[in-house]
């Protein structure tokens, strides 16, 4: 099916907007801990320069070409085009806040473009940011074979019907050699309280840094990790096949660290109960009688309720409320489902608005 | 300001600090001055970071400075961090293979997944793999960094990231090295091994028709 040209987010509106993303289910396996799995391929077209160089003109050609391609390679049942560049400020910081674009292509005016899959969510592809094409899978949950299975299978889509910059030696080529080889980022967001808690957290910094993973914040590179959710990527893409890299993250790093996590959330419950019960308590009531609030405090705050909801300290509060909510409360999130521009004490008032309602009274 | 050798009175290029005891020393050299005191003296600073990051004392002489595709220079890459153009891989093949080895954990060579319109082209010599997109050189060397990797991965008793590695071997059309015997003779790959196998022309063609027309020769 063709992609509906130019919808305005408002496609992404309605239930979906309400409801968080389909990789916020909370539902996938290991959601305890993993919140969520990415796959990302970078790709770019051969007799064009890379997007630094380019002009409008080949920015524009590169995007109907990647167009026609979409289309025809039908990469999901339903997809959205959407020219990034004539969105309003507050639709472009809403696909980045659900994760659908990066912060980078959200910037800018030259002609850029991002493909998403409806109303699931779960491809998007990014086109003109820093390489043509940056097509990414994310998932509930660990599921980073699913995602890299489904990525594998949209590459061969879209590479029968365009012409990769391709070499024998340094396999698909990117405007960044930190990309070059496979162009395969895979990675995992991990909700991690736990081991915050218990002060192990370096130690997992410092494992993951061993094995040439990457840990970063909320919104990956250069962000800092907000109400303990961090992401883990590898970080070498050449020299090593997509297999290689999927095992490394997924078997000889992942199990270990949510096993560290559980094991951490278990020794706070068993020998600092009250302690534990304390902050999370202590949270929840912040996020019920708040009457503004930033997002910076609110995330810490859900992240203490998440896991009172998980470690069965918190009975009255389901674990996607908390999950949708780590979303609702972004400040775009905020003025769409409002339906009007808020200013930010206007946001910090509808924030903690939306948290007393969502959860419950005292 | 100027300041002279503590040596020969000479304008000094060369500051070393001290601290013993507690209490700091600071000497002034020239240059020649310091060569004797035994210090590795380099000229510039820019020359030693091009140095640095070129990986070869002598850089700046043979390999190009400028991608002739697309116009954009090596220092405009060191600066931005950018290529320009696909081009420049192979324009500046020679100052970048040091810095990808750095950055890319001592990968120098592609080893992953080839484009189906390139992996199922007719191969001359009729061994399936990479002799269609770069000849004999580049598959020897895509072969030689899997098998390092396989070796590694036995030696650290990696059995299941092994037998993806012996998997990426096979499908090359390489027969994995006797020191994997046991690897070589278990059909059975682990759970989720299959992840990520490229679908080669030995696994029964593209499935789509239009593979084929999509190889550059084959348009107008």
């Amino acid at each position: 099916m063709n992609p509906s040209p130019n919808p305005h987010p408002e496609s992404l509106s309605g239930a979906s907007i309400r409801g968080g993303a389909d990789w916020l289910r909370g539902k996938g396996a290991h959601g305890d801990v993993v919140i969520s799995s990415r796959a990302r391929l970078a790709r770019n077209l051969t007799g064009y320069p890379f997007l630094c160089r380019a002009t409008t003109e080949q920015r524009l050609r590169v995007l109907e070409r990647v167009r026609a391609a979409a289309a025809d390679a039908e990469l999901a049942e339903r997809t959205a085009w959407m020219d990034v560049h004539r969105l309003a400020t507050v639709d472009r910081t809403l696909l980045v806040e659900r994760h659908l674009i990066s912060k980078e292509h959200a910037k800018g005016e030259e002609p850029r473009a991002a493909i998403i899959s409806l109303p699931d969510e779960r491809v998007s592809v990014m086109v003109n940011e820093e390489d043509h094409l940056r097509v990414q899978v994310l998932r509930s949950g660990l599921a980073l074979d699913e995602a890299w299975a489904q990525i594998d299978d949209l590459d061969d889509r879209l590479e029968s019907r365009l012409d990769y910059a391709y070499s024998a030696r340094f396999g698909y080529l990117t405007a960044c050699p930190t990309n070059v080889g496979t162009g395969l980022r895979m990675s995992v967001m991990l909700h991690l309280p736990g081991l915050r808690l218990t002060g192990e957290m370096e130690k997992v910094k410092r494992a993951t840094k061993d094995m040439s993973l990457a840990v970063r914040g909320y919104y990956g590179e250069g962000s800092e990790a907000t109400g303990d959710f961090y992401q883990i990527s590898n970080q070498t893409t050449l020299g090593k096949t997509e297999s290689v890299i999927l095992h490394e993250l997924a078997a000889e790093i992942l199990p270990q660290v949510i096993e560290y996590e559980r094991t951490a959330r278990r020794l706070l419950i068993e020998r600092r109960r009250r302690h534990l019960e304390d902050q999370v308590f202590r949270a929840l009531g912040v996020l019920r009688s708040a009457r503004m609030i930033t997002p910076e405090e609110t995330l810490g705050h859900l992240s203490m309720v998440r896991l009172g909801v998980l470690t069965g300290l918190i009975a009255d509060v389901a674990e996607s409320t908390v999950n949708q909510l780590v979303i609702l409360i972004q400040p775009a999130h905020l003025q769409r489902v409002l339906g009007r521009e808020l200013d930010q004490q206007e946001r910090r008032e509808a924030r903690a608005d939306l948290l007393r309602q969502r959860l419950g009274p005292c | 300001m100027d300041v002279r050798c503590d040596l020969c009175g000479q304008p000094a290029t060369v500051r070393e600090v001290t601290i013993k005891n507690g209490v700091q020393v600071e000497k002034h050299l020239c240059e020649a001055c310091a060569k004797k005191q035994g210090f590795v003296v380099h000229s510039s600073l820019p020359q030693v970071i091009t140095q640095i990051i070129a990986g070869a004392p002598d850089a700046g002489a043979g390999p190009a400075q400028v991608c002739v595709s697309c116009g954009v220079t090596f220092a405009q890459f060191r600066q931005s961090g950018l290529l320009g153009c696909p081009s420049c891989y192979e324009a500046f093949e020679s100052q970048l293979t040091p810095l990808l080895a750095r950055a890319q954990e001592g990968g120098t060579h592609h080893v992953g997944k080839i484009p189906k319109r390139l992996s199922s082209r007719p191969l001359g010599a009729g061994s399936p793999g990479g002799a269609a997109i770069g000849g004999d050189e580049d598959r020897r060397a895509r072969i030689d960094a899997l098998r390092k990797q396989l070796s590694e991965a036995i030696q650290a008793e990696q059995y299941e990231r092994a037998a993806k590695l012996r998997d990426e071997l096979q499908r090359l059309g390489e027969r994995p090295s006797g020191r994997a015997p046991a690897l070589t003779n278990d059909p059975a790959p682990p759970r989720g091994a299959d992840v990520g196998r490229r679908k080669g022309p030995e696994a029964g063609g593209s499935g789509r028709g239009d593979a084929e027309n999509d190889e550059p020769g084959a348009r107008a």
